[in-house]
């Protein structure tokens, strides 16, 4: 067996984090059940249905929201002045430690929110048809969108990941601040490189339709080239950053 | 325990060792307790408990049963008695005397001053 | 157990704090690490243990550098700071989250000892003074039974039956595998425990001696009358006790304070005292 790394410890150090939170998760659950349950009502109107879409648009903000919100509660304890020296010198390497918070976060997180999510829309519906004329019917989320919204979470919490470990203070303003940037200019480098590609013909400064169809062009490259980068070189390189963060992080 | 500065600590859990042995608190071939318990009880490092079970073996005052623990010695009332007589005269007494001088204390006046001791505390007795 | 060699270390912008530190620390033992204010005794802790990283040499616990923080290196550490706060768990939660990554921890040794300190399993931490929760964290760390526990200030914010707890406790958890170190002020409150002591000055080692050569060395008490020799160290205040090389005299307990002062006070002498009689040891 490998000393320094364990599934078992990956578990128990989940575990020690979510009792660690249960008080947040207690309150944020109930939060957020209320908002879904209500959510849900508004849904069954008119149609008498809730259908899939409408779930994943409920989901939406609340899952992206929660999510960031969580992975900075989670790594909460490593900036606390009078705590973290116990955090740090728990026996567990770096790379469990990592792989640790990334499941909590991203896997764990998605998975528990999904089926929270889909079991108060449930309790909705059944209340709904108790009382009104919807008939009971089963949520079911797997849908085009739900997927598409996974990947956007999946590919970014990274990011968020990363400025909850580097930053002391003021984490999260920091972090959305860098992320903003980040986007913008990858946008921009998009814009740049279909300046360039196009031989100089569109002049972004006048006025002209070209320009419009400049950035039309440049959103739909991005949104290929940016997902590339965001799946396959940024995620996987912020998750080796956090790593590295982690090595480094002193007391 | 409260320490006495001057002296080192492991002479002073002897001290122990031997008042709780002369008061037959403890009884010859009687178990006494283990290094561990006696560095709590007096709270010190267990190697100094050590010092004083080594001083004391030596002495012959208790031996080590192995894997049993430690016994006052068939003769370690006796032992001790000699240790803490020789211990008087050589240390206490000196310093009597010394004092007997300087305040021009007569013999006769200490051998009085025992004599009435004696026959108090033999009243309290009774 | 522990191995320190030309060990640097200052934090960002600040000044030295601890430079050409050489330290060994040996299982079966209990160290004191005694220095005035700021000089570096919790950052040196820090270092032993993998909290903060030297900038020059090196720190090595069971051969493993701390800076890497290995498991095994971790497995077998475990620090009491002066200040902190614990998780808002019941003592009992606390324990089973965390006992989880230390091999050896007895829970069974951790009931006695919170039994000991007249704590219950189902208190809620938050609601405990800092003294009772240093009493958890003390409790915890020796039932982790790490070779290595280090302590900052431990009886700091412990009331007195809690400072005589405190010692009857670790003489029991002391044994030939552990080493202790412990850092303090209250050099009162420890003395009895301490065998080895450790002194940081100016941010070097300026002492580091086994009690057992200090008093094999040298004298401490009242000056005897009519003593001619040089006296390497006298206290100002009434009734002041002195430091002389020990020769044929009685041994005599280390007073620690004295020592300590003496060896701020007179490094040179004090060490080239304890060199000297160390190579001609008394019969």
């Amino acid at each position: 067996m490998n000393p320094q790394f364990n599934l078992q410890r990956i578990g128990r150090f989940i575990y020690r984090d979510l009792v660690l939170l249960k008080g947040s998760i207690t309150t944020a659950a109930s939060v957020i059940a209320v908002l879904f349950f209500i959510g849900s009502l508004f849904d069954l109107r008119g149609d008498l249905r809730f259908s899939a879409e409408e779930f994943v648009g409920m989901l939406r903000p609340v899952y992206i929201i929660a999510g960031i919100l969580f992975t900075f509660a989670i790594l909460r304890e490593a900036h606390y002045k009078k705590g973290n020296h116990f955090y740090f010198s728990l026996p567990i390497s770096p790379l469990e430690r990592i792989l640790a918070i990334w499941c909590a976060s991203s896997l764990l997180f998605t998975v528990v929110f999904t089926l929270f999510g889909m079991a108060v829309g449930q309790v909705a519906i059944a209340v709904a048809s108790f009382f009104s004329s919807v008939d009971f019917h089963l949520v079911h989320p797997f849908t085009d969108s739900y997927w598409s919204l996974i990947k956007f979470y999946t590919l970014i919490q990274p990011a968020f990941l990363l400025g909850a470990i580097s930053f002391r203070k003021n984490r999260i303003g920091k972090t959305l601040f860098l992320v903003i940037l980040t986007v913008t200019a990858v946008f921009l480098f998009n814009v740049i490189l279909c300046f360039l590609f196009s031989d100089g013909s569109f002049d972004l400064f006048e006025s002209d339709p070209f320009t419009t169809q400049a950035f039309a062009q440049a959103s739909d490259e991005y949104s290929s080239l940016g997902s590339f980068l965001f799946g396959f070189v940024l995620g996987p390189l912020m998750l080796l950053a956090c790593y590295y963060k982690l090595i480094e992080k002193e007391v | 325990m409260n320490y006495d500065n001057s002296k080192p600590i492991y002479l002073q859990i002897v001290d122990l060792f031997y008042e709780n042995i002369l008061s037959k608190k403890w009884r010859e071939e009687e178990r006494i307790p283990s290094v561990r318990e006696v560095a709590m009880m007096v709270e010190v490092n267990p190697n100094t408990a050590i010092r004083a079970f080594t001083y004391l073996q030596e002495q012959n005052v208790i031996h080590n049963a192995r894997g049993i623990g430690y016994f006052v010695s068939k003769n370690g009332y006796q032992s001790v008695l000699n240790i803490k007589k020789k211990e008087f005269i050589k240390q206490t007494l000196p310093d009597v005397f010394k004092k007997m001088g300087l305040l021009h204390i007569q013999l006769e006046e200490v051998t009085s001053a025992y004599n009435q001791y004696i026959k108090t505390t033999a009243h309290e007795k009774k | 157990m522990i191995r320190i060699q030309n060990l640097k270390f200052n934090y960002p912008k600040g000044k030295t704090i601890l430079d050409h530190i050489n330290l060994e620390f040996v299982p079966g033992n209990i160290y004191g690490l005694f220095g005035r204010n700021g000089e570096g005794k919790s950052t040196l802790m820090k270092l032993m243990c993998g909290l903060l990283f030297p900038k020059t040499g090196s720190c090595h616990i069971l051969d493993q550098p701390t800076a890497t923080r290995t498991v095994k290196g971790l497995q077998d550490s475990f620090i009491v700071p002066e200040d902190f706060e614990l998780s808002p768990l019941r003592i009992a939660t606390y324990a089973k989250v965390n006992a989880a990554f230390y091999p050896k921890f007895s829970f069974e040794q951790f009931l006695h000892l919170i039994k000991e300190f007249h704590l219950d399993l189902q208190d809620f931490i938050p609601t405990l003074s800092f003294g009772q929760q240093k009493k958890v964290l003390i409790a915890f760390g020796i039932a982790t039974n790490t070779k290595l526990l280090l302590m900052d200030e431990p009886t700091n914010g412990l009331d007195i039956p809690s400072k005589s707890q405190f010692r009857k406790i670790i003489a029991e958890a002391a044994d030939e595998g552990k080493c202790i170190v412990i850092a303090t002020h209250q050099v009162r409150d420890l003395h009895s425990l301490i065998n080895h002591l450790v002194i940081l000055d100016h941010a070097r080692v300026s002492f580091d001696q086994p009690l057992s050569a200090v008093s094999n060395a040298l004298w401490f008490g009242k000056p005897p009358q009519g003593i001619s020799e040089p006296i390497l160290y006298s206290e100002s205040s009434f009734g002041g006790k002195v430091v002389l090389a020990r020769k044929e005299r009685n041994e005599t307990e280390v007073d620690l304070e004295l020592l300590f002062n003496a060896a701020l006070a007179r490094p040179e002498e004090i060490n080239h005292v304890l060199k000297t009689a160390y190579h001609e040891p008394a019969v």
